[in-house]
């Protein structure tokens, strides 16, 4: 439901992007290796 | 600038064309997926009797293996269900029904478990063993701390092979395997209670629906979060898709979740899990009731993160079709707020995500969740199906829903 508009701050924005994009990039890592992990198992990698 | 109707007409078509580029790429993922694992398959199964110089395939999914022209054995591979999902194992059985080799071949296990148990020589264990002997945790074979589940399956997964190999190419005697019985309990019941919960909530517009909403909540996240830690996980999905169907006896639970989902998705084109009872999104709504989650994100910024969670839930799905393996690419924290286990990124993003869902509603939902967009493509896709359904008696108008 969406919330009241005078609640609204722009930094709020931010810090959401930024907190999302953080993450997104940490998990890319974590799955990235798990990846790597895959293909080495597959003996495609090293 | 546009009007309004002009654009959500655009933001639809883009919407449209999003969904046939996913289902298509997904696919062919799901192609691609099948003939890399046929090509992997002999390649994979070799390491489980190494010293084999030819293979020859004997029906039922088994190989004869021979070096310089003599029988050195059989291969034979055998499947287990672990924590995160299957596993399968090539086993190297001797001609005298000896385990000598074995070979994960494809795992959906959860990533941390499955590591935990490779790295400390587990498979080792199950080498040398008859295939007569029990092959039991407790019994002959110590579980690996903290993944005892994964070691159970492992040890089923080479116990099945190996009595495969010696019933069907030994002639050896083979107790008949028991079918697993009917595994009814504590968390089907919850299950179903809290679809009914659900059911009755949105039927009976009564004064206490929002008592009755948090009190689903709150059941499923401790019933099904804390208390049995059996959350939907775009892995349970893709497990689905990739062919991995677990024996109905013993995951009723996962067949009613789902089976249930899409029911109700089908029938009235309502979430009833994400909204109702998902044990993940109860934990961001306690902590938005102590923090208020007032906080609004902007159109511009919510529509970007909108197509990233999009983004990520497709990347899953393909990596998870692309090597026929779920866990490869799951990425959600439900396991690490409810059993405590996961890798410094998921603490991380567990704590980024608590914190922020005390001031933004829930957060993950509707920026990280892969099962949100996977809704929105079910949804798309039911809305379709009903207007193609009711066009030609609409004089081709298709209607909305």
């Amino acid at each position: 439901m969406e919330q009241p508009a005078n609640r609204r701050r722009p930094a709020v924005d931010l810090i959401v992007l930024a907190a999302i994009l953080v993450s997104v990039a940490w998990l890319a890592y974590d799955v990235g290796v798990n990846v790597q992990a895959e293909l080495t198992r597959l003996g495609w990698g090293r | 600038m546009p009007p309004a109707g002009a654009t959500i007409r655009r933001q639809l078509t883009v919407d449209r064309v999003a969904a046939v580029f996913a289902v298509a790429t997904l696919a062919v993922a799901w192609i691609a997926g099948s003939m890399l694992a046929q090509r992997d398959d002999e390649r994979l199964i070799r390491r489980a009797l190494p010293e084999a110089d030819r293979l020859e395939p004997r029906g039922t999914g088994a190989y004869a293996a021979y070096r310089s022209g003599d029988l050195v054995g059989f291969i034979a591979t055998g499947d287990a269900r672990g924590y995160g999902g299957p596993i399968r194992v090539a086993v190297g059985v001797s001609p005298q029904g000896v385990v000598v080799g074995t070979a994960v071949m494809a795992h959906a296990e959860t990533p941390s478990f499955f590591k935990r148990v490779a790295s400390r020589g587990y498979l080792g264990q199950l080498v040398d063993k008859r295939y007569d002997e029990a092959f039991e945790i407790g019994s002959d074979l110590h579980a690996i701390t903290g993944a005892t589940v994964t070691s159970r399956a492992l040890a089923e997964a080479v116990r099945a092979a190996s009595r495969q190999v010696a019933g069907e190419h030994l002639r050896l005697p083979v107790e008949p395997p028991l079918s697993p019985p009917v595994r009814f309990g504590a968390p089907e019941v919850a299950v179903l209670l809290l679809f009914a919960a659900g059911f009755a909530e949105r039927r009976f517009r009564t004064k206490h629906r929002s008592t009755l909403r948090w009190a689903t909540l709150l059941s499923g996240l401790l019933v099904l979060g804390f208390w049995y830690n059996t959350p939907l996980t775009i892995s349970k999905v893709s497990a689905l898709l990739i062919g991995y169907w677990p024996a109905w006896q013993s995951n009723l639970y996962w067949y009613f979740l789902i089976g249930g989902i899409l029911l109700v998705a089908t029938v009235s084109g309502k979430n009833a899990y994400c909204a109702g009872f998902c044990p993940f999104g109860a934990a961001q709504e306690c902590l938005g009731a102590i923090g208020g989650a007032r906080l609004t994100v902007g159109h511009r910024v919510r529509r970007n993160l909108m197509w990233l969670q999009r983004g990520l839930a497709w990347a899953a799905l393909v990596l998870a079709l692309l090597f026929r393996n779920p866990g490869v690419s799951s990425y959600e924290v439900f396991g690490t707020l409810f059993s405590f286990t996961g890798t410094a990124a998921a603490f991380f993003v567990l704590a980024v995500v608590l914190m922020l869902s005390m001031f933004v509603r829930r957060p993950w939902c509707r920026f990280l969740c892969p099962l949100n967009p996977l809704y929105d493509l079910v949804r798309m896709l039911r809305e379709r199906i009903i207007a193609l359904w009711n066009s030609p008696r609409t004089g081709g108008a298709p209607l909305s829903i």
